[in-house]
């Protein structure tokens, strides 16, 4: 029983890492540019690609692939946002149609290529860690540690230099921070490009352990959007927690009940949350 | 506002997860207009060879070129157009050649209704193929039967429905479970059976069947669980399936969760000589989609239109020659392409009699026969076979049990 409970917590932790990573690139984005990436599912599906691509068919390093995994993203995220993104900046509503569109040219750019059918990646870190019964994948606490590190490096760019501080001060007044001589344009591409490579980074970490194929990306749609929402949408340390907490409880619980069950009961959970709360759990105040 | 416009969509997309537990899980994809493609000028090129004189004999395409089933649906509309153009080449059905017209249903159920009247009504097709799922042949079933069409349905399903205007020719329960069962009792002397399957009417049913099977032989069913659509998280189930002390999994997950669903499962150490999941999906395509060592060790079965093995490898040939790697055609997939071979003979034979009328046709239809499929005039379906076969270390499959004789079908046996 307790086996089965720490097995639960652990996988548990491995979900809310991938939540992170998804979540993370999107709320990002939201905070500095009021654009929801519609596409996030389809950078996590070029990530994957890119890992496929890299790892499957050119041998290289997994390593290698998540580097090329967030180069790639980024520099398809910095093209988009310069030649699309910014022309719609003041028009809130077409960016999410915008990015809703790229999600289906992404989609089938990729459909045509490489076709429907489903691809192939390997586990990088074979082997698991036993004590006692219980089993920990080297791969699951490869999949945390990366969670960590790209949180820590978000977090110290977005609050520990001053490009961070200039992204924060254009979060609260655009007009006010640009009077000050602040180029927001170039602050709003290197925000929504580095928000596509940790998508990216997500694609890649997903690759090994999950399905690829060129829809892939719309079944993490909805989790991440849940996440953000319920931390407070442009809150980084809010979605984290909102993460972890979700993951958590569809996981543990589900370990017991009947999974579909558990979804529908954290899905009412949240409404129920954000029927009191509509801002999320842990929204900004003063804005 | 910003807030607004994300709690709107929130609650959009969620109510789209949660319908995805009783429908087909719908992905952010839309198709516009583009759904009918225009292969007719390429069907009707490919003819020169013996060019048909008659008028053309239509007949529409559902199947999905986006949405979640559409990774397994191409495939199978490759398989339906290759049947077409051989026919057409060989001179059409009769002399007339075959136009055919495709729409994309979208991995929607509701969109299949709305396509196949499109179809029959606009395009004036009297035959449809396709509406691979459950879902999708029980949204297009009210459809045919209202209009006088035909629907030829060829993917193994639950039974428990016999239309006449509907040509089931794949394999139902009846002609599968007493194969599979019989080896996972006898052979591989299983007796604690974790069941699983992706949330939907076929897999609820089949698993009732296997069930119901398992335990008038004595087999202990020590858990059954049912998952979301196109689900990719199975750590919980998985921790479940350990805590329950089972030495087998019978599953009948599909789509993409099947790949992580394998992943997951030696991810946690499950080892396919202790605890080997006997699976409804894990055909070449899956394999190779998971990875031979994901695999290797486990179980699959399947309902198949023919034993004889060289003809299923000259029709994946074919395919691999005609579409290069795009596709990892199956033994399920000549479920496809022998339909229209069925379909076309029996409509040679109608032209031949001169009776083209609805019970003409069906006369034919349900008394139809093509290589090793025949169809039972009684039961609207076909006579038909299943196999369990071994995934061995290299990923390949080796057929372990088959039936010994081709089935009669009963929809309503279980």
């Amino acid at each position: 029983m307790l086996e089965t409970l720490i097995s639960l917590f652990i996988n548990g932790l491995n979900s809310a890492a991938l939540l992170i990573l998804t979540c993370l690139g999107l709320v990002v984005i939201i905070g500095l540019m009021d654009v929801f990436n519609m596409a996030t599912g389809e950078f996590i599906m070029l990530g994957a690609y890119i890992t496929y691509i890299s790892s499957t068919v050119l041998g290289l390093p997994f390593l290698v692939s998540l580097v090329l995994s967030f180069v790639v993203t980024v520099l398809v995220g910095i093209v988009f946002e310069r030649l699309l993104l910014s022309p719609l900046r003041k028009k809130r509503g077409d960016g999410l149609l915008l990015t809703y569109g790229l999600s289906i040219v992404l989609q089938q750019v990729i459909t045509i290529i490489y076709g429907p059918e489903m691809r192939y990646v390997s586990v990088p870190f074979k082997g698991n860690i036993e004590i006692g019964n219980l089993l920990i994948s080297y791969y699951n606490l490869f999949t945390i540690f990366v969670a960590i590190v790209t949180f820590a490096v978000t977090f110290i760019i977005f609050f520990k230099t001053k490009l961070g501080m200039q992204i924060r001060a254009t979060t609260q007044n655009r007009a006010m921070t640009e009077c000050l001589g602040i180029k927001t344009p170039m602050l709003d591409t290197f925000t929504f490009a580095f928000g596509c490579g940790i998508t990216g980074i997500c694609g890649c970490i997903l690759a090994p352990v999950r399905t690829v194929h060129p829809l892939m990306g719309a079944s993490y749609l909805t989790d991440a959007l849940m996440s953000v929402v319920v931390g407070g949408v442009n809150n980084i340390l809010g979605t984290v927690v909102a993460s972890l907490g979700i993951s958590e409880s569809l996981v543990m619980f589900g370990g017991f009940f009947n999974e579909v069950n558990v979804k529908i009961l954290v899905f009412i959970t949240i409404i129920v949350i954000l029927r009191f709360k509509p801002d999320g759990l842990f929204a900004k105040k003063g804005r | 506002m910003r807030k607004r416009l994300l709690s709107l969509l929130l609650s959009a997309s969620m109510a789209v997860m949660m319908l995805a537990g009783c429908g087909a899980g719908k992905t952010a994809t839309d198709s516009g207009s583009a759904a009918t493609e225009g292969s007719i000028e390429e069907a009707v090129a490919s003819v020169a060879a013996e060019t048909p004189t008659g008028d053309p004999v239509k007949i529409g395409l559902l199947f999905s070129s986006t949405g979640s089933t559409s990774i397994s649906e191409g495939v199978m509309l490759a398989a339906t157009t290759l049947a077409i153009d051989e026919i057409n080449a060989a001179g059409g059905v009769a002399g007339h050649p075959i136009e055919y017209i495709h729409e994309d249903i979208q991995s929607d159920s509701a969109v299949s209704a709305e396509k196949a009247k499109k179809l029959i009504l606009e395009d004036e097709c009297q035959i449809l193929f396709g509406a691979m799922s459950s879902q999708y042949r029980q949204a297009v079933l009210p459809v045919v039967e209202e209009y006088d069409a035909f629907l030829f349905y060829s993917t193994i399903y639950e039974g428990q429905e016999q239309s006449p205007n509907i040509v089931y020719s794949a394999s139902i329960p009846n002609q599968i479970v007493p194969v599979v069962g019989s080896y996972m009792v006898e052979d591989m002397k299983r007796s604690k059976v974790f069941v699983i399957g992706t949330d939907y009417v076929y897999a609820h049913l089949l698993n009732e069947a296997f069930i119901t099977y398992l335990e008038e032989n004595g087999v202990e069913i020590v858990g059954e669980e049912y998952t979301a659509f196109g689900q990719t998280d199975f750590s919980s189930l998985m921790t479940k399936i350990k805590a329950s002390g089972a030495d087998c999994i019978l599953s009948q997950v599909i789509g993409d969760s099947v790949v992580a669903m394998h992943k997951e499962y030696s991810n946690q150490g499950f080892k396919s000589s202790e605890v080997p999941i006997v699976s409804s999906a894990l055909g070449s395509n899956f394999i190779a989609a998971m990875g031979a060592e994901n695999a290797a060790g486990n179980y699959y079965f399947c309902g198949v239109n023919t034993l004889k093995d060289e003809v299923i490898e000259e029709f994946t040939d074919k395919i691999y020659a005609k579409y290069g790697d795009m596709y990892a055609p199956d033994s399920s997939t000549y479920g496809y392409y022998v339909a229209v071979y069925l379909w076309a003979g029996a409509m040679e034979k109608a032209y031949a009699a001169d009776d083209l009328s609805l019970d003409g046709l069906r006369e034919q239809f349900f008394n139809a026969s093509y290589g090793d499929v025949i169809m039972d005039p009684e039961t609207n379906h076909a006579y038909a076979y299943a196999k369990i076969q071994y995934v061995e270390e290299d990923g390949s499959l080796t057929t372990v049990k088959q039936s010994e004789s081709a089935e009669k079908p009963d929809p309503f046996a279980y």
